[in-house]
């Protein structure tokens, strides 16, 4: 491994850690995580639709911005979703089950509009496409590492900022309210920043999907829901497990992608989680 | 003071207040009755804003934070997230749990304590925040009688304004010096309990007649 490469996983970790433990807080839902929600899908297809246009050619911010427009969107849709089906069963907005129903299918949607813009592309407008949305760490060069580590320094200040009213919106959002809390600015923030750390890990090494879950969870587990500690503690535990997972991936024979060991232990992890929640 | 004047709500179309006007004064300790569905927690959540600290029915139970933690939440208008919580702040933390009954929680964890001693954080979390009036949903819910009883002994030991729905009528409480009760978004009945708790009116929220009423009438004396 060298230095980019470690660079690019502490930073792609702490971005995706980051990102699914503000979804997780401010979604009240233990299941929230950028790739379930359809917001790496997203992501995903505005770096797509990038290389199709021959914008990435012209200039190259056009991939993470188009990533970010496409984390956004797909959130969006997940959110707005979720709002109008909780608001029709006269349940809150954006708890439940459904945030998760409605990113499951945003995810399939995004995937499959990806899979259609592929399929229009020219042989090498689709490899070089490929070559990004499956690109791995070690194909990182240092000037897109070093702008993703901006956008997680920025995404996680905009979070670190609202950690006291993260912390009272565990009471609900009228309570929230009550205790002073403007609930629609803390959630779009929030939502914001898990888009632009998600977006920017996407646009630099591709889909890595499950961390956000885990390594939340496990700082919660371990150390407890105040954001003051969760927040940070969740961006620190990703990084090391992104860098420990690259290190496994590179035991095996061949180029295995880091998101394969990701999603070999996430996906039990999740399985294991619904298996929990049912019981009780 | 905490008032509505012809106020509604809709949720999804739904009327769930239905011009409602209410006037509420200081000290006053306001208990909302009525049947399921009859717009209580609304009304509850309508009076809630700067002042009027609004406590949930439910606090999440798995809450991975400490009882002091907990209440701290209620001087979230007052932290900065920057930095640690000034002296003020853990001096009305610690005289919440105290005035709450719930000081030898403190240290303990939000998921190990019991549903009464989870509702006793609540209203110390309340306290903490300063606020002059408390909306409590539900306080005595899933509290058997003698811890019921204590809470309402807490609550009318506090020199706060407080308005609590209640699922069980409070006959021969002490606690409560007004009761509203409410039906299908309208408040039919306000006054002092012994004047609105008689079958008359409970029948006429309840919408049944008044012989089906004994069971939840208190035995005559």
């Amino acid at each position: 491994m060298d230095a980019p490469t470690v660079f690019a996983a502490l930073v792609v970790g702490a971005s995706l850690a980051l990102s699914g433990a503000a979804l997780q807080s401010v979604l009240r839902n233990p299941l929230a995580e950028p790739y379930i929600l359809g917001l790496v899908g997203g992501a995903s297809l505005g770096v797509a639709l990038a290389f199709q246009t021959g914008l990435a050619a012209a200039a190259a911010l056009a991939v993470p911005v188009s990533a970010f427009a496409g984390a956004c969107l797909s959130l969006a849709l997940v959110c707005c979703v979720a709002h109008f089906a909780a608001r029709r069963t006269g349940g809150r907005a954006l708890a439940g089950g459904t945030v998760i129903v409605a990113g499951f299918v945003t995810g399939g949607l995004t995937n499959s509009l990806q899979m259609l813009v592929l399929a229009y592309a020219t042989l090498e407008q689709s490899a070089a496409a490929f070559k990004w949305v499956w690109g791995d760490l070690h194909a990182v060069q240092p000037g897109p590492v070093a702008g993703a580590a901006a956008a997680l320094l920025v995404s996680f200040l905009l979070l670190y900022a609202q950690n006291r009213r993260l912390n009272a919106l565990v009471l609900g959002e009228d309570a929230a309210r009550a205790l002073g809390v403007d609930v629609r600015r803390t959630q779009l923030v929030a939502l914001g920043a898990a888009s632009l750390a998600t977006a920017s890990s996407v646009a630099l090494v591709g889909a890595v999907g499950f961390l956000g879950l885990i390594v939340p969870h496990v700082v919660r587990r371990l150390f407890g829901g105040d954001h003051r500690v969760y927040l940070p503690l969740s961006a620190v535990g990703g990084a090391l497990f992104l860098v420990a997972a690259d290190a496994v991936a590179g035991l095996f024979p061949g180029n295995l992608p880091v998101g394969v060991v990701c999603a070999l232990t996430g996906a039990p992890f999740f399985l294991w989680l619904l298996t929990r929640r049912g019981r009780a | 003071m905490l008032e509505l004047v012809d106020r509604t709500v809709r949720y999804d179309g739904r009327v769930a207040l239905d011009r409602v006007s209410l006037h509420i004064d200081d000290g006053e300790r306001v208990a909302v009755c009525g049947p399921n569905g009859a717009g209580k927690s609304t009304l509850l959540r309508a009076l809630a804003g700067p002042g009027a600290v609004f406590v949930p029915q439910q606090t999440p139970e798995d809450l991975a934070l400490t009882a002091r933690a907990f209440v701290m939440l209620g001087r979230t208008a007052h932290l900065s997230p920057w930095r640690r919580p000034a002296p003020a702040d853990h001096a009305a933390v610690a005289r919440a749990l105290v005035d709450a009954g719930a000081a030898h929680l403190a240290d303990r964890r939000l998921d190990a304590v019991s549903g009464g001693e989870r509702r006793r954080l609540a209203v110390a979390l309340a306290l903490a925040s300063g606020a002059p009036h408390l909306l409590l949903d539900e306080p005595g819910a899933q509290l058997d009688f003698v811890q019921r009883r204590a809470l309402q002994a807490l609550l009318a030991s506090l020199d706060r304004t407080v308005v609590a729905t209640v699922h069980e009528l409070p006959f021969g409480s002490t606690c409560f010096t007004r009761v509203v009760l409410m039906s299908r978004g309208r408040i039919v009945a306000d006054g002092a309990p012994a004047d609105v708790l008689v079958p008359d009116r409970l029948a006429a929220a309840w919408q049944c007649a008044v012989s089906a009423l004994p069971e939840i009438l208190p035995p005559r004396v």
